[in-house]
């Protein structure tokens, strides 16, 4: 097993990790987002994506506004609500601490 | 020569192969299957669409105007499978979520179908040929004087017919996995071309005659009802149907007994009534008790998926073939009922004979 395959379980909950901190940016759209992840460790595609988007706007966790396009129809434009921006925050914070406690249990 | 068939992507018009339309419907098929526990199911799909319209738009340009079954292909790949992140917390660990199996069910198939799709329907159940199926039924309905063609007319009303991906899936037994289903389609749409070039070449000698290239389709079929909704409905419709035959039948004997003898079945009308207020007075009984079987007969259709026009299309022919038979039986084994037809028969034959007016 390549370490691809061997750690996709974790990449797979990282995910969303990653989607709120594109999004946590200035508003993007579903393409941006794919362009973005594109080439990391979290590259994903639309079959994933826009279930995920549709959950995490469920959970009041991100919204979106229709913007006009130059080109074809109006876009979804994604950014994060407060309470997302909080749930962000909360997730680096947890992220930081676990990254420290991984780090100071090997010596 | 190839069909093109011309889809709504969101609103868009796109104009694909039917190899590459196939493709599509299976995924689209998928992704409906895999978000129907998804509250918003419908938003996803119409944001899929849109995807793979823009995605449609970069490989058309102005001297192109039919995405081929590859650029399809490619394109589907590139959205990778409609996975539900409903269950991503609980199955973190990577499994094939594109193979969901299905339960087999005997369903009507109306592709290849001569009739209703029910010889095609219990072949693919029992795996061989609807061919066999026929001969089988044809044979039945000789050895039981027609009986078999009743059980076809209630199989007809009480078996969904298979109108999504899954369910044809279902039909055939299969499990449900997108890529299969591509598969089988190719397979058909390479039997449908090679039949088509037949035809092809029959109408290339046949003089003048259009040939049909746009079916407008939509990709996503609603939301079927479950099976065991749609057999009810069946069940019910058909019921109903019946029970309005009857009255129909019912009623038109009343009138023409009212005609003949001032009596239906030996109960005079009221003597103070005249013949034709009694005659309005049964139409309007009559009327009024079949309403509520109308009801439910038209609610029954609504469910199974027919719009208005083709229930009561079919809700004509149901009824016609009940009448027309029922007459029939009436007319061998029921001597009132005999002595009542005869006169009409015979009042029918000289008016069609030559000269007859």
């Amino acid at each position: 097993m390549n370490p691809e395959e061997k750690f996709a379980p974790l990449r797979k909950g990282l995910l969303e990790f990653a989607i709120l901190k594109v999004i946590s940016g200035p508003a993007v759209y579903a393409a941006d987002i794919l362009a973005r992840l594109q080439g990391t460790d979290f590259a994903t595609q639309e079959g994933t994506l826009y279930p995920l988007l549709s959950r995490l706007r469920r959970d009041e966790l991100v919204d979106y506004e229709w913007q006009e396009s130059q080109a074809g129809p109006p876009r979804k434009y994604y950014r994060l609500t407060d309470k997302g921006r909080a749930h962000l925050d909360a997730l680096q914070t947890y992220w930081r601490g676990l990254n420290t406690t991984l780090d100071s249990l090997g010596h | 020569m190839e069909r093109v068939v011309t889809i709504n992507l969101n609103g868009n018009a796109w104009q694909l192969d039917e190899a590459a339309y196939d493709a599509l419907r299976a995924y689209l098929g998928a992704a409906v299957a895999g978000l129907k526990d998804n509250p918003d199911s419908a938003e996803i799909i119409s944001d899929l669409e849109q995807a793979i319209a823009d995605k449609c738009g970069v490989v058309l340009g102005p001297r192109k105007s039919v995405v081929s079954a590859s650029e399809m292909q490619s394109i589907l790949k590139e959205m990778g499978p409609v996975t539900d992140s409903q269950n991503f917390a609980e199955d973190a660990a990577p499994q094939p979520k594109s193979a969901v199996d299905v339960e087999k069910r005997l369903y009507r198939l109306r592709q290849g179908a001569w009739f209703a799709g029910v010889c095609s329907g219990l072949g693919a159940f029992f795996k061989v040929d609807p061919t066999v199926v026929r001969v089988v039924f044809v044979l039945a309905a000789v050895l039981t004087q027609g009986a078999a063609l009743l059980v076809y007319l209630v199989m007809m009303f009480v078996v969904p017919s298979a109108e999504t991906s899954e369910e044809w899936a279902a039909a055939h037994g299969l499990p449900f996995n997108a890529q299969e289903i591509i598969d089988t389609a190719k397979k058909r749409f390479a039997e449908v071309a090679e039949n088509q070039n037949r035809a092809w070449s029959r109408s290339q000698r046949a003089p003048k005659r259009e040939a049909k290239v746009n079916a407008f389709v939509s990709p996503v079929q609603q939301p079927a009802t479950g099976y065991g909704t749609r057999m009810f409905a069946g069940v019910v419709a058909s019921i109903c149907a019946l029970v309005e035959a009857v009255l129909g039948l019912a009623t038109i004997f009343a009138v023409w007994s009212l005609f003949t003898t001032g009596a239906v079945l030996g109960v005079e009308a009221p003597d103070a009534w005249p013949v034709w207020g009694t005659v309005i007075a049964v139409v309007a009984a009559s009327i009024f008790v079949s309403w509520p079987f109308r009801a439910a007969r038209r609610a029954s259709f609504a469910a199974l998926g027919y719009n208005a026009a083709s229930s009561e299309a079919a809700y004509g022919f149901f009824s016609f073939i009940f009448t027309v038979g029922g007459l029939w039986y009436a007319y061998q084994y029921w001597p009132a009922a005999r002595d009542v037809l005869e006169p009409i028969w015979l009042w029918i034959k000289a008016i069609l004979a030559p000269g007859g007016f």
